[in-house]
């Protein structure tokens, strides 16, 4: 089964991802930071019993995260699958995972599950419906901790009501470049919604990759907190294009060209190079200057990571070594394209 | 034990305080608390809402939640709440927080009878949803929930004026 990535999704040559993520705790079992191993078992069994006695037993797959190497938990942190710290402390925690990746179960992080859609594009409907089928599966099974008043509760108050978590990733490099990002986060900070950079390190990333998502969870239903980050993705897409056209064609050829050189010669490649050449070919693609497919560049970005290129040895390799075997698995899957 | 302030309600806060070497104890409600300014509702701040305990003076509650056994300071120290019957317990002592946090105190979202059939567009608003709840909280007496709605109410019809 091909990754979701693969799939297409509206506006994915700027909108790397769209995900969703509900927060969801079963009723009679202390939240996570106060379970027994017992505790932690049973929960993970009466999840599993739900998703694999289920009409989608055949499209997942369980996974005992604390018996998988640490490369291939960082791995799965690298894919945006499960978070940093669910591969930290694998103890009495599990993966349900679909195979195309796209959904993916966390069990026994801060809440008892956290659901994650992950979709191509901007897609957060159809990421939040897909959730909301997963979490019916289980709450048919097991009823949830829920409150009239605070709706579903969760390990953090930051999460109470719809524990909804609706985020994309989008690629602004133009208005980066411009330096007017710093203005445009300050005023829609203003609306609940969180700005991070993603995808390399600090506020400004190499692969001028940004994640917005909603902060408030409770007062505001489901529907509206997709609204509100669909209304700024659409906004951010309408101003990226037009700082693009500000700039002078010739020289952002020049930038696209040099970067698909440099991806397609090179012998050593770091990450963070990686992204921010990665990001000059993106943008190649989306203004028509190269045919590169948008999955191909999504795929060298999800498993090339540090962890994801030491899977094929699953063993910890030097960062030499990691940067060459980087480098020649981005020509191999660039070859074809000019 | 009861409040050695106002001596009508059950002390649920135990506050030490040191000055110049000299421990001064005291035991009260939590509206005297709150009222003689030693609350500890604003642990949670915006960026690191756990990080923020009041160093001085301590507060210990005396006050646990019977399924998990944590008390506030508890929660607290490991950011987290211990199970789902401590936002009952300690509501009083974190409502103030979630209003921090998310601006509201009520939910207007999906709830466990929902289902995908009827679709996520229902055709309700957060007014109505609120409006709802509100006439079943006066029903049932819960005249200090309803006092909330109702100001989340009006908050929401104000935004739709604007
Ligand atoms: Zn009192
Ligand atoms: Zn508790």
């Amino acid at each position: 089964m091909s990754k979701w990535y693969f799939n297409e999704g509206k506006n994915n040559d700027l909108v790397f991802s769209s995900r969703i993520r509900i927060a969801r705790n079963l009723k009679g079992f202390p939240f996570p930071n106060k379970m027994t191993d017992e505790h932690k078992y049973s929960v993970i069994q009466i999840v599993s019993d739900a998703i694999f006695k289920s009409d989608l037993k055949d499209e997942y797959g369980f996974i005992d995260i604390d018996k998988i190497s640490e490369i291939e938990a960082y791995s799965l942190v690298e894919r945006h699958l499960i978070s940093p710290e669910f591969a930290s402390n694998t103890k009495g925690k599990a993966l349900i995972l679909k195979k195309d990746e796209s959904v993916s179960i966390m069990i026994n992080e801060e809440d008892h599950l956290r659901i994650q859609v992950l979709n191509s594009g901007l897609s957060l409907e159809k990421a939040f419906e897909e959730a909301v089928k997963v979490e019916r599966i289980i709450s048919a099974k097991s009823e949830f901790a829920y409150d009239e008043q605070l709706g579903y509760l969760t390990g953090c108050p930051t999460n109470l009501g719809t524990g909804l978590r609706a985020s994309i990733m989008i690629h602004l490099p133009a208005l980066e470049k411009l330096g007017v990002l710093d203005r445009i986060f300050n005023n829609i900070s203003k609306m609940g919604v969180a700005i991070r950079g993603t995808f390399g390190e600090g506020s400004k990333p190499k692969s001028s990759m940004y994640q917005i998502s909603n902060q408030v969870t409770l007062g505001i239903s489901e529907n509206k907190a997709i609204e509100i980050i669909n209304s700024i993705s659409n906004q951010l897409i309408v101003k990226e294009k037009e700082a693009r056209d500000a700039f002078d064609r010739f020289c952002l050829e020049d930038d696209v060209f040099r970067a698909l050189g440099t991806l397609k010669f090179a012998r050593k490649m770091s990450t963070e190079e990686m992204f921010k050449l990665i990001s000059n070919i993106r943008m190649g693609v989306s203004m028509g200057i190269l045919n590169v497919p948008i999955p191909v560049i999504n795929e060298l970005i999800l498993e090339t990571g540090k962890a994801g290129i030491c899977l094929s040895d699953n063993e910890i390799l030097e960062s030499d070594i990691r940067d060459n075997k980087r480098a020649n698995y981005i020509r191999d899957r660039l070859s074809q394209y000019n | 034990m009861l409040c050695e302030n106002c001596k009508k309600n059950n002390a649920t806060t135990h506050i030490k305080k040191t000055v110049n070497g000299v421990t001064n104890e005291y035991f009260l409600c939590p509206e005297c608390a709150a009222k003689l300014g030693f609350n500890n509702f604003n642990f949670f701040k915006l960026d690191s809402f756990w990080n923020d305990f009041l160093g001085e003076p301590e507060i210990e509650s005396l006050k646990r939640c019977e399924t998990c056994n944590s008390s506030f300071e508890d929660i607290v120290n490991n950011g987290k709440m211990g199970c789902a019957d401590c936002y009952s317990t300690f509501k009083e002592e974190i409502l103030p927080t979630i209003k921090k946090i998310h601006g509201k105190t009520i939910h207007t979202g999906m709830t466990p009878s929902y289902t995908t059939e009827h679709d996520t567009e229902k055709e309700e608003n957060n007014i109505e949803i609120l409006e709802k709840k509100l006439k079943e909280a006066i029903k049932n007496e819960e005249f200090e929930k309803a006092a909330e709605i109702r100001d989340e109410l009006k908050e929401l019809r104000g935004q739709e004026n604007e």
